[in-house]
């Protein structure tokens, strides 16, 4: 009998269709999120274990008399997703908070898997004024902002901020230039003078010191050229006599003082008299 | 007392409509309202307690979250309710609206999600902030709610239009 009238399955409505339809849609596009979801975080968890620590940072004498910090950020992506648009600036400041200076770096691809190197530099103007002036003559503690900027997982824009301490040893520190008579003579004199200085910075240094005796005024009354060569960690103190003009007081003036090295001039901040 | 006393039906003469096979294949009213409590018991595991303690467990080491424990609570508490009612109720008119009742609180829980899209996280003691951008993300998941109202609306019709010839589908032999 069953052979003759096979059981026929009637077809579902077509609002019953429709109304199913939805919800396996519905259904679907939660699982996928889901398993993109949980991919996401997986890859995240790895690539918060493999996040680098900036490098130490380099410095060098800039042509524009300013001081140049390198430094190398080694990025690896060891998640399933790609970093798109990853841009790292770095801010540094010294300890009273003040912008000493920033770079930006062009926003790069990062593919799945891969790892590359990120080169940051801040110039950082170094003149007898501004903030920067003191990291030349005084070691300090500078603060170190490392943004990073990107899209994770095509869907997900991150940012990242690392905030270091960094321990700047100045490459003048202490830097004093010191009359040897007192008080401030008037010219015509030959006085002793003596420029003082450690050299706290990575690198040795090696150049001329040109030390502009000035009158409360700023008229120039006698310079003198100090030779330095000093290695990273040395201690220099050198003492030369300079003939000061005639009719030119010292009294409440300064030593003006420039360092020249490979042709770059570098200012220090002026050393005031008593 | 009637008029036409010979024509109208009594009460007690109203004939007894048998149930038709897919009726008779429904789960009795028990039996759905037990399914119904574990399934709300586990969802409200999934869906509060556990978030909850997430929530409690980052708080208490000076770790903030996207959300508060009370607006997870505010939240799920009704979603879990509505969804095992959902279960409950399947056989009968109130699926289609319950269905839509239900999306509709998780739509309304993605969008105070998307009103502050931003999850910025610090650890104590540890130099390194992040800060998550998820907008994209919670609008595509959206879309489950969306399209689960829009079948628990065509669901509504269907019922409203032709009572009852769903469970032939929904309780299948």
């Amino acid at each position: 009998m069953s052979a003759l009238f096979p059981i026929v399955h009637r077809r579902p409505p077509r609002l019953y269709r429709t109304a199913r339809g939805l919800r396996w849609a519905s259904l679907a596009v939660l699982i996928v999120l889901i398993v993109f979801l949980g991919t996401a975080i997986y890859s995240t968890v790895r690539l918060v274990q493999s996040i680098p620590q900036p490098g130490p940072l380099s410095y060098e004498f800039g042509e524009n008399g300013s001081i140049e910090l390198n430094g190398t950020i080694r990025v690896g992506n060891p998640g399933l997703y790609p970093i798109d648009d990853f841009q790292v600036t770095l801010r540094v400041l010294n300890s009273t908070g003040e912008l000493l200076g920033q770079s930006d770096e062009l926003a790069r691809t990062l593919p799945a898997g891969s790892s590359s190197n990120y080169s940051v530099g801040v110039e950082i103007p170094v003149g007898p004024s501004g903030a920067g002036g003191s990291l030349l003559v005084a070691d300090q503690y500078l603060v170190v902002d490392t943004w990073g900027n990107a899209t994770f997982a095509y869907l997900f824009p991150v940012s990242i901020h690392l905030a270091q301490n960094v321990s700047w040893g100045a490459p003048f520190a202490g830097y004093r230039v010191t009359l040897g008579v007192a008080p401030p003579p008037t010219g015509p004199a030959t006085v002793p003078v003596t420029v003082s200085f450690a050299d706290n910075a990575q690198l040795p240094e090696a150049g001329e010191l040109e030390v502009t005796l000035e009158s409360a005024r700023g008229v120039s009354c006698g310079a003198s050229d100090y030779p330095v060569d000093v290695t990273s960690g040395g201690a220099y103190s050198v003492t030369q006599d300079v003939a000061v003009a005639s009719g030119c007081s010292l009294a409440g003036g300064s030593a003006v003082s420039t360092f020249v090295t490979q042709g770059l001039t570098i200012s220090l901040p002026p050393e005031a008299f008593p | 007392m009637s008029a036409g006393g010979a024509s109208a039906m009594e009460p007690s003469e109203t004939p007894v409509v048998p149930p038709t096979a897919a009726e008779s294949r429904v789960p009795p009213l028990g039996v759905r309202l037990g399914a119904g409590a574990l399934k709300f018991v586990l969802l409200l595991v999934f869906l509060v307690v556990l978030p909850v303690g997430i929530i409690d467990f980052l708080h208490a080491r000076s770790i903030s979250t996207p959300i508060s424990a009370e607006v997870e609570v505010l939240f799920g508490l009704p979603l879990c309710a509505l969804i095992a009612a959902r279960g409950v109720v399947r056989p009968t008119r109130a699926y289609g609206p319950v269905t839509i009742a239900a999306a509709t609180v998780t739509t309304l829980f993605l969008l105070y999600m998307i009103l502050q899209p931003t999850y910025q996280v610090s650890v104590p003691q540890v130099p390194i902030s992040l800060a998550v951008t998820y907008t994209s993300f919670l609008l595509l998941l959206l879309l489950v709610p969306i399209l689960t109202i829009a079948s628990g609306a065509v669901t509504t019709f269907e019922d409203f239009r032709d009572p009852g010839v769903r469970l032939e589908f929904d309780y299948p032999p």
